[in-house]
């Protein structure tokens, strides 16, 4: 196990480098750098000429007139040393002090979503495999269908649509305006949740859909295995036998694309955070690219990237827990 | 061993019939089997694949899939040392006296030892299970000196050593030894070997045999040993079953079906049996395939390839039990007319 967390860290670091050269260089692509973009927004209509040693001398005020692969060891220096992402040019402060609060929000719902997606799905899929070709099991699979085609914007105008008319709640935003400045309380925190509720089931809806229908689609395959009846032979009773034989097999892909669901979440939740009105990291990115403002979108893309590496590791770790093939020659084969 | 009369019976089949609902229709899987196990002996069911040998032994531990359906008349009656008499077919499928049956007093062995152990636990999780359920041995100390006992008894070279290992990294042979001795552990009453030899090389299998003959000797329990190979139910059963398109078409002690076979079937299996003095023939296989199940033939289910065919009367009627010698029964008009001319 030792050894196979080793490779495995290893594996992430080596990954995470690569990454941050990939992100680095996606900072760089787009023509033209900040230094211009300042020169033409504070001298626009003032009629002065900009001669290029202007732009020169912006560069040098910015930071920006050394060689790329120094700006680059700098800003991943910076990240690894002391925690600054660097400075923001377009709000004028540290990127630290613009990501903070949205980091928070975005990963309290990528987690809370992560989580429901499995505290949901995994009993869905089992009962609806054991009980395979009954109503529960039929409905689950028009469910599941919807889960599929329902576009998530769509799932959230028309939550956001009922809640609204039928329960006179507010669903945009993080907090009630009341709450925005308030210190953190009781009332605070359960009004955050009430909030979350509808990003959250729309984030989790296609997802839940989609491994439900993996873990049945696994179990009913597991559960019809010859380990399986060899247990039952042995006097297993039966609701015991399903979680310590099939769903111990049958959980294996699930917990294989934990990667693919975040992925699958951080893709949806740009549109979702417009339509609900919610500070998210996803706009933030495209808004300070389109400006230029490249350590703040480099911050994002290496947090965002980061945490997908991350959970891919934290996917490879459980699967080793959960299976010891895996442990036993996952380790030195790859 | 001896096939004496007046052993005491441990399970006994009374007509079983069952039927499995497919896509295609509904499968006749077993038609009216009928036979008793007593304690000690060791009972060689034979057939071709799709006689119903193997849904037979699974409808005594209740093991069928969810579209098999069990004919209301049927009865398996199994004596539990403590409960009495219980008919294991009137069980549902969860109910909780199974706890005390599978695994305890009833065990079973399967055929293909590779697939019947979940890759995820060792062989010493697989031990503690069994004893957890059936046993109750709650010593540590006590669980695994038991185990390692049981493991070098079927022939583990290194109990210990395989104790803590995973089922992938044992052979096919060593697994289905493991298996074998998970089934003895609880020293049940009877245990059924569906096939048990069918996915090993020659010379395991003849191992496995002569433990398995072994075992059941030392342990005085019932073996009810199913195979499509006659040349290994000779090695090992006591009393033999023959079947054919889910029904007993003979019954007999080994001796004396080996020695004066009366149904065609029976004598075209055992001339189907590789022999070192024929080694320079062809070897003799049954004409013809066995028929779907799903339209089985009127009459006596052999008439289709049965070179001994009455016409207008095998594929009209069907032929009833008629005991030839003590235990031995036969199933067929040919034999009764061969009888009766005989006399």
């Amino acid at each position: 196990m030792l050894r196979f967390l080793a490779y495995r860290s290893l594996g992430m670091f080596i990954t995470l480098f690569v990454v941050s050269i990939m992100v680095f260089a996606i900072m760089q692509l787009p023509p033209g750098n900040y230094a211009e973009r300042y020169a033409f927004r504070k001298f626009s209509g003032s009629s002065t000429t900009i001669t290029a040693k202007d732009i020169e001398n912006i560069k040098i005020q910015l930071g920006l007139n050394k060689p790329a692969w120094k700006l680059y060891i700098d800003w991943i220096w910076g990240i690894t040393s002391r925690f600054d992402f660097g400075p923001s040019f377009a709000y004028e402060t540290s990127v630290n002090n613009i990501i903070r609060s949205d980091i928070g929000y975005t990963l309290l719902l990528l987690f809370g979503s992560l989580i429901l997606v499995y505290l949901v799905a995994v009993p869905l899929g089992v009962f609806a495999a054991v009980y395979k070709h009954s109503i529960w099991d039929y409905s689950l699979t028009i469910l599941g269908y919807m889960g599929f085609a329902l576009p998530p914007f769509l799932l959230a105008l028309i939550l956001m649509y009922f809640l609204n008319i039928h329960f006179d709640l507010s669903v945009g935003g993080f907090l009630s305006s009341k709450f925005q400045n308030a210190p953190w309380s009781f009332a605070k925190i359960w009004n955050l949740i009430e909030h979350l509720f509808v990003p959250i089931v729309v984030l989790t809806w296609s997802n839940i859909a989609f491994q439900a229908q993996t873990i049945r689609a696994t179990m009913s395959d597991e559960i019809n295995k010859p380990y399986v009846t060899a247990a039952t032979a042995r006097g297993m009773p039966r609701k015991e036998m399903l979680f310590k034989y099939p769903l111990r097999v049958a959980i294996n892909p699930l917990l294989s694309t934990i990667g693919f669901d975040v992925n699958r979440i951080f893709s949806d939740l740009p549109i979702v955070a417009l339509v609900l009105n919610l500070p998210e990291l996803g706009q933030l990115l495209i808004k300070s690219y389109m400006s230029l403002d490249m350590y703040t979108a480099g911050a994002i893309l290496l947090l965002v990237t980061f945490i997908i590496v991350f959970m891919n590791f934290i996917s490879d770790i459980l699967l080793a827990i959960i299976d010891p093939r895996v442990r036993i020659y996952g380790g030195n084969s790859r | 061993m001896s096939s004496e009369q007046g052993y005491e019976t441990v399970l006994e089949i009374k007509d079983l019939g069952i039927s499995f609902s497919t896509d295609e229709g509904d499968v006749r899987a077993v038609n009216g089997v009928s036979f008793a196990l007593k304690k000690g002996i060791t009972l060689g069911i034979v057939g071709e694949s799709g006689s119903g040998k193997t849904a037979t032994t699974q409808s005594i531990l209740g093991l069928l899939s969810e579209n098999a359906r069990i004919d209301n008349c049927s009865k398996v009656i199994f004596k539990h040392p403590q409960k009495g008499i219980i008919d294991l077919i009137k069980l549902g499928k969860n109910d909780t006296n199974w706890s005390d049956i599978r695994g305890r007093y009833i065990s079973m062995v399967f055929q293909e030892p590779s697939a019947s152990f979940s890759p995820i636990y060792r062989i010493r999780d697989y031990f503690y299970e069994t004893m957890d359920l059936h046993l109750k041995i709650k010593d540590k100390n006590k669980r695994e000196e038991f185990s390692l006992e049981m493991l070098s008894k079927v022939g583990i070279p290194d109990p210990k050593g395989c104790f803590g290992r995973y089922p992938f990294e044992l052979s096919g042979g060593m697994k289905q030894r493991v298996m074998i001795a998970i089934a003895l552990l609880t020293h049940p009453l009877v245990v059924i070997a569906d096939e048990p030899t069918s996915a090993l090389d020659v010379v395991v299998q003849a191992q496995i045999l002569l433990l398995l003959r072994k075992l059941q000797q030392d342990l005085g329990m019932s073996l009810i040993f199913v195979s499509h190979d006659f040349g290994v139910i000779r090695q090992i059963a006591d009393e033999v079953a023959i079947m054919y398109l889910g029904e007993v078409v003979e019954y007999g002690s080994i001796k004396q079906i080996t020695a004066s076979p009366f149904h065609p079937y029976t004598k075209l299996l055992l001339g189907a049996i590789p022999r070192f003095e024929h080694r320079n023939t062809f070897l003799s296989s049954v004409p013809g395939d066995i028929p779907s199940p799903l339209n089985r033939p009127s009459g006596c289910p052999l008439h289709t390839r049965c070179p001994s065919i009455i016409k207008g009367l095998c594929d009209k009627s069907s032929p009833n039990f008629l005991t030839i010698k003590g235990k031995h029964k036969v199933r067929c008009f040919f034999c009764e007319k061969l009888m009766k001319e005989g006399n």
